[in-house]
């Protein structure tokens, strides 16, 4: 069996694995609908239609990216990260840098990685969960004080979002440099992440 | 209630925290958040999705309106 047929049987077997992460998108462009933010809820609801349309099997198999791509992403970021830092923020060549560099990882990490059918010990899944349970958390609190702070400026400023919290950060130059670098790191570890 | 609001914050993030280092201490008890990413996305929905995720943080931060208005 090829790697790629592996992978579409675990996927198989575990449909309600991907309808969940589908779902993370969607909801999370609907949130955006509701800030107003056309833009970010493309950015949202497109890829979720393509991985639906992916689930259903409506679209071609993808072949792997090479590592050779993976490597001049990792530069790439770089680069949008130097972009970020050194131009004026909310520019256009900010979004030039984000959108092409956003368009560049999603390719790349479109096809599968040799598929490990492996049986998780009950620690994993134990983490799994634990982790998971932390990200929901966030997610969950940071929606709920958006949606509390929304009837005007003193409910936002008693129920600040982290958008809130990090926008005076990121008006400095000091604090752009931190908040640009530890994105850019991020998305370096996340590229090769789940292709060990 | 500011303080409550970013109290909890705190309280997410220690807790990350508390795992990170409890994975490093006890390795046989819980997963780092590296190892549990190595094997969650290995799928391409939840790869997809978590890289969207770091980009969409990306544009709203320095792109798009951070804060509305």
């Amino acid at each position: 069996m090829t790697s790629a047929g592996t992978t579409e049987t675990a996927t198989l077997r575990r449909p309600w694995s991907t309808v969940a992460w589908v779902a993370v998108p969607v909801l999370a462009g609907l949130v955006q609908l509701l800030r107003g933010e056309a833009a970010d809820a493309v950015i949202f609801l497109v890829p979720a239609l393509l991985l639906a349309a992916d689930a259903a099997g409506a679209l071609p198999k993808p072949r792997p990216s090479p590592l050779r791509a993976r490597r001049l992403l990792a530069a790439g970021t770089v680069v949008a990260g130097l972009v970020l830092i050194l131009t004026p923020r909310h520019g256009t060549a900010d979004a030039a840098a984000v959108g092409l560099l956003g368009l560049a990882v999603l390719a790349a990490a479109w096809p599968d990685p040799p598929a490990r059918l492996e049986e998780q010990p009950r620690r994993a899944r134990r983490s799994a969960v634990l982790w998971a349970t932390i990200a929901v958390a966030i997610a969950a609190w940071e929606l709920l004080a958006f949606l509390l702070g929304l009837p005007s400026a003193s409910a936002s400023f008693r129920h600040p979002a982290i958008s809130d919290l990090l926008d005076p950060v990121a008006d400095t130059a000091g604090g752009r440099v931190v908040l640009v670098t530890a994105w850019a790191l991020a998305g370096l570890a996340l590229l090769n992440r789940g292709r060990r | 209630m500011r303080v409550l609001t970013i109290a909890v914050y705190g309280v997410l993030v220690l807790a990350a925290v508390v795992l990170t280092v409890l994975a490093h201490r006890r390795p046989g008890s819980v997963d780092g958040l590296g190892a549990v990413l190595d094997r969650g996305l290995a799928s391409r929905p939840a790869r997809v999705v978590v890289l969207l995720l770091w980009l969409w943080l990306g544009w709203h931060f320095f792109v798009g309106a951070t804060v509305t208005p």
